[in-house]
């Protein structure tokens, strides 16, 4: 138990008078059942207690304020005043009873309006009554682990036991145990206290209230989910935060999962190289002689790269079902930004090379440099294509990679 | 060599226009730095209540470790590898007969990239929508009311943001393994293991925690040999069920998983193709060594502060790094809170986003709501495990006198029928009062089943009145209502 000891501790000695809790309980008008009086705990640490003097005699009706009986704990005796206006139908347990658990019914009461002769008492006892050795054979459990809280007293009164929500809805294990022990929802929401959040009655409020588990057992798991509820802030060494050392740096490299660092010491640029063979293009010219404008190797290039460039950078480039315009028009990227730079050469061999050869295109106008034959000789022209990543836009390597398909179909047309 | 430069691609010196820049301030009544599942939300929160906010997030792209590169990239590889391990396994006695299954590791990989693209994407959505200004860029203190942003993307300017209010809420990074360096292709972080390009033979995890074990779990379903290397006892990390973690650990051997456990690497090195480990037992202090193709280092996260320059504004810190703060979210500035992995608590994106709306409540209002009891935690292996509120060595250790229901899937109808009957749901109740302190779940769905227990707990009940709840047949969920059943009364089907 959470701190049984120490919360016992704290409350030992006073009589809360306000704590009494008289269990006068209404019984249903349209059962005209009795409720059962059970021995009520005067202090939260009484288990057991004697019944010095019933006030009333059996029939006679009482109101609210009356002294109903004396009853005796271990430590003073104490009158139990009665809260509402009622009849005591029964007393089961006379003048100078002694030992009795706290819980066991010791009279019944009835409803001023109740006839007590047609009243029907309820059965039981005998089942009660080893029910509440329970927390006495946990008791010896309870020491060793209170030694540890003690200097944390937690007292079960603070803001723990809360009046009840008037506008809750009833728990099912609620709402059980009040029926079966014929208690209206009103009463019970008047009379027992609630442990849970914001004044909700929790199983454990209401089988306190009948007498079944003591106050500790309820307050002291409400008590340890207030304290759990916050984080545990307490002995932490705050000291200001050091600049950070060369030493954490390096290990930031390490843990690449760390975000993008904003402004990288000259990164290294990422770049996609790809090498494509032109021969199919070759043929290609050969074959539409005549049929299109001649065009150039080069033209076609870079007539390829522009329009796979497009392609790339183009919303949508892979259909896909997932895709709707107006999200996909708020979340992505302008496609204006620069994903990629693009640089290529062409290996030529010798005598194919033609940059001269008709007419220029206007892009050759725009590119102030202009190609250079190359010197090295190959079988077949090819052409080198490299993709300069501009890293910090998101999709740029994924928009590259697109680029680089959409080249390779442009180029390999056979 | 001789390069072309495609005109259409315009090659502007931003040179001049740096000189030129003029750099702007702007204000906001909140300036979240971090974008991650608890900044967003705080943002947004914010927002909803009325606030000028803005939130800043360096990585390009919203949702922080969670989306990008953690919780959902390894959600979708353990989904689909799942998925592939059923049919190459568990079609014929379901009587379907499937021929040349095959694994197509980009394809897996492609699928997971378009789920972490559409909600990292969906985030910034969400962001606009409630007018939340978001900046692309890295944050940082000039003062404690001033925050430099510098932009990612080029052609934007550079501003300052004059804040009312600050949510610090930048997350946190793998802890890196002392003396093994992290190179994310043979050596890799949580980040590199989701996306490696073929499937290791031999794959080694240092950590047998939540990451180890899930990502484990991709691979083993994938065909490599797992081998986990854990320096505790147990499995599964400090916040899990000691009952729980043995049988995890038993699930798991028999799906083929290695267990190394109480012991100690001592460096690894990569060697040509693989990687060689050294360990040894901590007990006897045997040494012993093997090789891996990829070895994944999992020891756990630490909050990340770097480029915010907290130091200009003397913001304090714990020794492990942690944003000291009170109960409030508020740093030794009131108006500066930080929320999430960088500062105390679990470091789950769910909790960080509870901490995100309180915090913004706070603000507005001066209280806010996050129960610290109700933080549920989830393991997507399979079976599934996923607990809420205490475990049993918790209440032992407090000295509270508990309960047990426990109710086994294999009584569960419908897991019977799903051929999928391993674990069991496990409840735990106060002795006296029958409330409800923990659910500790091993089975199919479990995380799915865990809100339950989570509400639960949250509004104080009983086993009982989760016990009196209907619950809809045949489903998994009965075997919940059954476990709370067999912890006030007694289970009606087993």
């Amino acid at each position: 138990m959470f701190s049984v000891r120490a919360f016992s501790r704290a409350s030992t000695g006073v009589v809360r008078f306000q704590n009494v809790n008289v269990r006068l309980f209404h019984a249903s008008v349209l059962r005209a059942a009795a409720t059962k009086f059970g021995m009520p705990a005067m202090s939260p640490t009484m288990d057991k207690g004697g019944v010095v003097e019933w006030k009333f005699k059996e029939g006679e009706a009482y109101s609210s304020g009356d002294v109903l009986l004396e009853v005796e704990t271990d430590k003073a005796q104490i009158d139990v005043e009665a809260q509402d206006d009622g009849i005591l139908a029964k007393i089961l347990l006379p003048n100078g009873s002694k030992d009795i658990p706290v819980g066991r019914t010791i009279a019944y009461l009835a409803e001023p309006e109740d006839d007590i002769s047609k009243l029907e008492f309820p059965k039981e006892e005998a089942t009660e009554a080893p029910k509440k050795q329970e927390p006495k054979k946990q008791e010896p459990k309870k020491p060793e682990t209170a030694p540890k809280k003690a200097s944390k007293p937690i007292s079960a009164e603070a803001g723990i036991f809360n009046k009840a929500n008037p506008s809750q809805t009833l728990f099912p294990s609620v709402s059980t145990l009040l029926e079966s022990n014929g208690i209206s929802k009103e009463d019970a929401l008047e009379k027992i206290e609630a442990t849970g959040p914001n004044g909700r009655l929790l199983k454990g409020d209401v089988l306190f209230y009948l007498g079944k588990i003591s106050k500790e057992s309820a307050g002291a798991i409400a008590t340890y989910f207030k304290a759990h509820e916050k984080l545990d802030l307490s002995n932490i060494q705050g000291a200001p935060i050091k600049a950070e050392s060369s030493d954490s740096a390096t290990e930031a490299k390490s843990s690449s999962d760390a975000a993008v660092p904003a402004k990288p010491s000259i990164p290294e640029p990422k770049v996609i190289k790809q090498s494509f063979d032109l021969s199919s293009i070759v043929e290609l010219r050969e074959a539409s002689l005549g049929k299109v404008k001649p065009f150039t190797i080069y033209e076609f290039v870079s007539e390829a790269v522009k329009k796979s460039q497009t392609y790339a950078l183009q919303r949508h480039p892979v259909k896909s079902d997932f895709y709707d315009d107006l999200f996909e028009d708020i979340i992505s990227i302008p496609s204006r930004v620069d994903r990629f730079k693009v640089n290529f050469k062409i290996n030529q061999p010798e005598s194919k090379v033609t940059p001269s050869v008709g007419q220029p295109s206007i892009f050759d106008l725009l590119t102030e440099v202009k190609s250079a034959p190359s010197t090295e000789s190959h079988e077949t022209p090819t052409v080198e294509v490299e993709l300069v990543i501009n890293e910090q836009v998101a999709d740029a390597e994924e928009k590259a990679k697109l680029f680089m398909k959409k080249f390779d179909e442009f180029v390999n047309v056979t | 060599m001789l390069f072309r430069s495609i005109p259409s691609q315009k090659v502007v010196s931003n040179y001049a226009k740096v000189l030129a820049r003029n750099i702007s301030t702007k204000q906001h009544d909140v300036v979240v730095i971090g974008g991650g599942p608890g900044g967003y939300i705080a943002a947004i929160k914010a927002a909803q209540l009325g606030f000028n906010t803005a939130c800043i997030e360096k990585r390009g792209a919203l949702g922080g470790t969670c989306l990008n590169v953690g919780c959902i990239p390894s959600k979708s590889l353990l989904n689909n590898s799942h998925l592939y391990h059923q049919i190459l396994h568990d079609t014929e006695k379901r009587g379907i007969k499937v021929k040349d299954v095959e694994i197509d590791i980009a394809g897996l990989q492609a699928a997971k990239d378009l789920s972490v693209k559409q909600l990292t994407g969906g985030v910034e959505m969400l962001l606009k929508k409630n007018k939340v200004t978001y900046y692309k860029g890295n944050g940082s203190f000039v003062d404690e009311h001033k925050i430099k942003v510098e932009p990612i993307e080029e052609g934007v300017e550079e501003s300052i943001l004059d804040a009312k209010n600050i949510i610090i809420a930048t997350g946190s990074e793998v802890t890196p393994f002392p003396g093994i360096e992290i190179d994310e292709q043979k050596i890799v972080s949580s980040t590199g293991i989701l996306s490696l390009k073929s499937i290791p033979k031999k794959l080694t995890v240092i950590g047998g925690g939540i990451i180890g074990l899930e990502m484990g779990s991709v691979y083993s379903r994938l065909g490599s040999e797992v081998t986990v290397i854990e320096f505790q006892s147990a499995v599964g990390g400090a916040g899990m069920d000691g009952e729980v973690s043995k049988n995890v650990q038993k699930l798991l051997k028999k799906q083929g998983f290695n267990f190394k456990l109480g012991t100690k690497v001592l460096g690894a090195k990569v060697n040509g193709d693989v990687v060689d480990i050294e360990f040894e037992d901590v007990k006897s202090g045997k040494k012993e060594s093997i090789q891996s193709d990829v070895l994944l280092v999992a020891v756990g996260r630490r909050p990340y502060l770097k480029g915010l320059n907290a130091e200009a504004i003397g913001l304090e810190v714990d020794p492990k790094n942690r944003v000291v703060i009170n109960n409030k979210f508020e740093t030794k500035y009131p108006h500066i809170q930080a929320i999430g992995d960088v500062t105390f608590g679990p470091m789950l994106a769910h909790k960080a986003e509870e901490e995100g709306v309180a915090a913004a409540e706070y603000i507005k209002t001066g209280h806010g709501h996050v129960n610290y009891n109700v933080i549920p935690a989830v393991m997507y292996t399979h079976p599934e495990v996923a607990w809420v509120g205490k475990t049993e060595e918790e209440l032992k250790a407090e000295g509270i006198a508990y309960k047990i229901g426990k109710f086994p899937f294999v009584a569960n109808s419908r897991a019977k029928t799903n051929l999928d009957t391993e674990g069991f749901v496990k409840i735990l109740a106060d002795k006296e009062t029958d409330r409800m302190l923990g659910a500790h779940i091993i089975g199919p769905n479990a995380g799915e089943m865990i809100a339950e227990a989570g509400l639960a707990i949250e509004y104080g009940a009983s086993a009982e009145d989760v016990g009196r709840v209907c619950h809809a047949h045949p489903t998994l969920s009965e075997a919940f209502k059954e476990g709370c059943l067999a912890a006030y009364d007694k289970p009606l089907n087993f």
